[in-house]
């Protein structure tokens, strides 16, 4: 299971996509990973709409003034919350998010994450709202562009300098240095 | 297309559970280390990075502050907590970019063999929420979003089962079709 620190490394946020189709299969156990999120008090407060259509994905690339190039991402997950499921549905569907892209890292697809959940009202919400039939009380918190990547990034690495600064021991303030492990020598052994 | 690595991956995702007791053995520095390097490997919105990490391991500490937030004594037991708090950042972002933060760091840790817990019981309770931001010595500016527990589990508990975690019934195609009202709300 320690290759999941290499996915980790490896996920990227990617611009460009194959026009290759994604199975049912596929997306089914992106969902899956979505859905073992931790949630507080295991309330689920998340829905999910697969969009498929291309005509639909433009629309509303168009409306959220999105790169274009993220619409021809084969699918888009429409990440929903029904708000008063949770109190605490905005970090509920952040980690939902978080691991379907750390999924689709680990199946050989890019995802990119589009975030939507500030923008009540603005013309990107309104398209969205009625394409998709939100109803009240639900909010769009986000879309994941789902697609095989049409260009290649190189894994992550971990800027030692952040590393060493956002480490606080006990208390903020107490920095630690300790330099960050070395990823080259250690991923992926297993 | 069903991979190796996806296989895998699925497998330490549907491994994760919430442990609420824990060995006393130490957490390696170097596992400690990969945790928190998936936390800041984590995307946050304009790549604002707003998070930092405070190590908790005095159990002193540890039992204050469970006993002021009301957690299960045994959390407390846990060798290490992490405190992840965040710098506001402009559009209020913060809170999402410190929850993928902190689920990479729990995916990070169920693959090193490490039991853990998400812990935010102020929710509602902004006295509590003051208390343990002061004890953690936070500018004003700064705000805890969530304390990770992390240390090897007193007992297995079993993986999360593909067929239960995965509720059709929560998945639209195209347009939203079971809701609660047959109308959009725009």
């Amino acid at each position: 299971m320690y290759s999941a620190i290499e996915v980790i490394q490896q996920r990227r946020t990617l611009r460009r996509f194959t026009t290759a189709n994604i199975s049912d299969d596929d997306i089914q156990r992106l969902l899956t990973a979505a859905m073992a999120a931790p949630s507080l008090m295991g309330r689920k407060p998340w829905h999910f709409v697969v969009i498929r259509d291309a005509e639909v994905k433009k629309r509303i690339a168009e409306a959220f003034r999105v790169h274009p190039q993220l619409a021809e991402a084969p699918v888009w997950i429409a990440f929903l919350a029904d708000v008063s499921a949770s109190p605490a549905w905005r970090m509920d569907l952040s980690a939902a998010v978080m691991n379907t892209l750390l999924q689709a890292t680990a199946m050989g697809l890019g995802a990119t994450w589009i975030g939507t959940v500030d923008s009540k009202w603005t013309p990107g919400q309104v398209e969205a709202c009625r394409t998709l039939y939100i109803p009240e009380g639900w909010e769009l918190f986000a879309f994941v562009a789902v697609g095989k990547p049409a260009e290649q990034r190189p894994p992550h690495v971990l800027d030692p300098y952040v590393f060493s600064t956002r480490v606080h021991e006990g208390k903020w303030g107490n920095r630690r240095q300790v330099p960050s492990p070395q990823y080259h020598s250690e991923g992926g052994k297993q | 297309m069903r991979t190796r690595k996806g296989t895998q991956m699925l497998r330490t995702i549907l491994a994760r559970r919430t442990h609420t007791a824990f060995q006393d053995t130490p957490v390696p520095e170097s596992a400690l280390n990969h945790i928190l390097s998936a936390g800041m490997l984590a995307p946050t919105r304009f790549h604002q990075r707003p998070w930092h990490f405070i190590i908790l391991r005095d159990a002193e500490v540890k039992q204050e502050i469970a006993s002021a937030l009301r957690l299960k004594p045994s959390l407390a037991g846990a060798p290490i907590w992490i405190a992840v708090v965040a710098e506001e950042d402009g559009p209020a972002a913060w809170d999402l970019d410190a929850a993928a933060a902190a689920q990479s760091m729990l995916i990070a840790a169920t693959a090193l063999g490490l039991g853990s817990a998400w812990l935010m019981p102020w929710l509602g309770n902004p006295d509590a929420l003051g208390r343990v931001e002061q004890l953690l010595g936070l500018p004003a500016n700064v705000h805890l979003a969530m304390i990770l527990a992390v240390g090897f589990p007193a007992e297995e508990l079993p993986a999360h089962r593909e067929e239960e975690v995965y509720e059709s019934s929560r998945v639209h195609l195209e347009q939203v079709r079971h809701a609660p009202s047959n109308a959009p709300a725009c």
